[in-house]
């Protein structure tokens, strides 16, 4: 998995609560750092926030997205608009969970799309 | 004060028919408290302390204070009109006529001063004072003393009185009002704010919930791993002050203070105020640039007030910013020193600028054009400025966007 968030207590949190699972991840605090370092199928899921420096959440989701086989992702964020939910989600993204994100919400989602992934 | 001498208006001079009459009603229904007062004891007690060389009379009734109280007892009201009875709540005129100490009651002090005027052979004395009528209640006055030169009637003065309770009032309520619109500005500048704050606080919030719940499902299993659980909630417990930190530079912007006199440097407080804008300028991905000047002189003011005004000004241009179409999002801020020795700030935009019509109505009053805009922000940034002994102004860059200044003269007093 890769963790993309600008802030380093949720990047730690989210990390380890992966772990607690039995799921490795990577953290990155920027969009460019995930992508210099995204060979397709290296992450199985990217879990990323919306508002970063530099590469916004949602132009990360329409590249992970372009590429073959495209790139599950979560999106997380703390921007309440509803017009931000409707835009993470037609671009694709598995989820738009609200921060503070619920562990069992955020493990439901990351478990659908790998295990749609494995079925090819 | 008889008839004026000089007759050549008749139509600007009353009709002297029956003129004392007419001067009578004049004075007895004047709507201010007029008082005739027989001074002759006074000046002959001046006239002995002049011949003893006396000169400092404000000094000599310090050491003497006696002789004020012998003044306030051999001065004595002769004459009053239907106003003064009115304000000190007397029965009739007979009430009022009598030594003036009645006047002094509420500020003994003040009758040292009208004395010292007296002595001084000054012509008017005002002070805005307070006098305590029969029935005990206090009103504030406008005190006016006029002193007769020869060849009027000498030993006589005219005292009069005006009840400015109404008009100390209305500049309580305004000054009142003036502290309750910057506060108001305050917490609408907050409301802007609130979004980068909320988010602010959000991202610890968050790491606190995710930390807590692998708390849980560590806790869940059967191998615990006591050095993780440790970690995991000591990170709860540093996220938790973090969020608390967030919470109370909230409150303190938001709060009631006093205006300070600390000596500032410019370049901490622009610093400080970053902190509040920082997260917006990169939710929009605006490029900041920040030149701290050396050498700054430093300032006299409030901390809290001036951060308010590069808050603004900085939030200003980012909403500039993600308003605007163009391509360029940067916003460069810069300090230093000018040729007069102030201190001076200024911050330049890439948005849309300000439109021409407008430069001149910028920090007015409630002018505006946000659709949501109180447009009190600048006129508040104004106000502080001056009150800093600066001047801000606001002009449109050379090459595109506004620009605003605002210089602070060194060591100023807010």
């Amino acid at each position: 998995m890769a963790i993309v968030d600008d802030d380093e207590a949720v990047r730690d949190a989210l990390s380890d609560l992966l772990l607690v699972e039995g799921m490795s991840s990577r953290t990155f605090d920027r969009a460019e750092a995930l992508l210099a370092e995204c060979e397709p199928g290296r992450f199985g899921c990217v879990i990323a926030d919306l508002k970063m420096p530099g590469m916004g959440g949602l132009e990360l989701l329409r590249r992970l997205r372009s590429f073959k086989p495209s790139v599950p992702v979560i999106i997380i964020t703390s921007d309440e608009d509803p017009m931000t939910r409707s835009q993470a989600l037609e671009g694709g993204a598995e989820a738009c969970l609200a921060k503070p994100v619920a562990d069992h919400v955020l493990l439901g989602h990351l478990k659908s799309a790998l295990a749609r992934r494995l079925a090819g | 004060m008889g008839p004026a001498d000089d007759l050549s208006d008749d139509r600007a001079q009353w009709d002297f028919a029956d003129s004392a009459e007419d001067y009578r009603r004049l004075i007895h229904y004047l709507p201010i408290a007029l008082f005739q007062v027989d001074t002759r004891g006074a000046s002959a007690a001046f006239d002995e302390l002049r011949a003893k060389g006396v000169t400092d009379i404000a000094a000599y009734l310090d050491e003497h204070p006696e002789l004020v109280e012998l003044g306030k007892d051999i001065v004595l009201v002769t004459a009053v009109n239907r106003e003064a009875v009115s304000l000190f709540c007397g029965k009739g005129t007979a009430d009022l006529v009598r030594p003036v100490r009645y006047f002094f009651v509420a500020t003994p002090d003040l009758a040292k001063r009208v004395m010292t005027a007296h002595f001084q052979g000054r012509r008017n004395f005002m002070e805005e004072t307070k006098i305590v009528g029969f029935d005990g209640t206090i009103v504030d006055v406008l005190f006016t003393a006029t002193f007769p030169e020869r060849p009027e009637q000498y030993d006589s003065a005219l005292i009069m009185m005006m009840d400015i309770g109404e008009r100390l009032k209305a500049e309580a309520a305004l000054r009142q009002l003036q502290a309750d619109f910057t506060r108001a500005a305050r917490i609408s500048m907050l409301g802007e704010l609130a979004t980068s704050i909320a988010h602010e606080v959000k991202q610890p919030l968050a790491a606190i919930v995710t930390n807590a719940e692998t708390t849980l499902r560590w806790l869940a299993r059967d191998d615990l791993d006591i050095a993780r659980l440790q970690k995991l909630t000591s990170r709860v417990i540093s996220n938790a002050r973090r969020a608390s930190d967030i919470v109370q530079r909230i409150r303190g912007m938001a709060a009631k203070h006093e205006p300070e006199r600390t000596s500032l440097d410019l370049n901490d407080v622009v610093e400080e105020a970053l902190l509040f804008v920082r997260h917006d300028i990169e939710a929009w991905r605006i490029d900041l640039s920040v030149k701290y000047g050396s050498g700054l002189p430093k300032i006299v003011g409030d901390r809290i007030q001036l951060q308010q005004v590069v808050v603004n000004l900085l939030v200003n241009g980012v909403q500039a910013i993600a308003q605007g179409s163009g391509l360029a999002r940067r916003i460069d801020l810069a300090t230093g020193r000018d040729a007069q020795g102030a201190a001076t700030f200024s911050i330049h935009d890439t948005g849309p600028g300000v439109a021409e019509e407008n430069l001149d109505r910028i920090f007015d009053s409630f002018f505006t054009t946000k659709e949501t805009g109180m447009g009190i922000g600048l006129a508040i940034c104004q106000s502080i400025v001056m009150a800093h002994g600066g001047r801000i102004t606001a002009s449109n860059h050379p090459d595109g966007g506004a620009q605003f200044r605002f210089s602070l003269l060194a060591g100023s007093a807010a």
